[in-house]
């Protein structure tokens, strides 16, 4: 059976009112990529960076401040 | 002095006292964003921002370094916003002391310019319509 690892996941902006969470945790394959838990959670990403165990993953749409 | 800030309360331009080695300061630069009532012709009621802090902190901490470093000037600080602010109150203060005021004008304009396409912050929008938006770019 495939090593699975859990990570957070924050959503800010239109990502949190479309999924109405904070953030919360998110329980995926080892060697995942933001990529994948994109697709798994139906919002956008697209790095090669494999994930980690306790890894806290942002998703940041254009920054509109000041 | 030096240091960048995210706060729910309001700013109070008056209130910030930057500790600075009075003899060197002949200018001081302030550059207040405010909210105002209206954007691509429709009416706001009030602005609602949102924002990673941890990082936030850490890159409008970064901006500040680089402003002390390529400018000429003796202290910088900036504070923004978050939550619900009505028309008229303050999004973003920045603050720079120097010597000369071409130095705090030009390290002014650099820290707002940066915060505004780097610090991850995201302004939505409450229309008198009773709609509301997420903004999707700088402006």
């Amino acid at each position: 059976m495939q090593q699975r690892i859990e990570i957070t996941v924050h959503y800010f902006a239109k990502l949190r009112d479309l999924t109405n969470k904070e953030q919360e945790s998110f329980e995926t394959e080892i060697n995942s990529t933001p990529k994948d838990v994109y697709r798994k959670l139906n919002s956008f990403a697209s790095w090669k960076t494999e994930l980690e165990d306790k890894d806290k993953l942002v998703f940041i749409p254009p920054v509109t401040g000041g | 002095m030096n240091s960048f800030h995210i706060t729910e309360d309001v700013i109070d331009a008056e209130s910030i006292q930057p500790v600075l080695p009075a003899s060197k300061v002949g200018a001081k630069s302030i550059f207040e964003g405010i909210v105002r009532d209206n954007n691509l012709g429709k009416i706001v009621k009030k602005l609602e921002y949102q924002c990673y802090e941890e990082l936030a902190v850490k890159e409008g901490n970064t901006i500040l370094k680089e402003a002390l470093e390529n400018y000429k000037i003796d202290g910088a600080f900036c504070v923004h916003r978050t939550g619900k602010l009505e028309i008229g109150e303050t999004a973003v203060l920045v603050m720079v002391y120097a010597a000369h005021r071409e130095d705090s004008f030009q390290a002014c304009r650099y820290i707002i310019d940066e915060v505004k396409t780097r610090v991850p912050i995201w302004k939505k929008e409450i229309y008198v319509s009773g709609e509301s938006d997420w903004l999707k770019g700088a402006g």
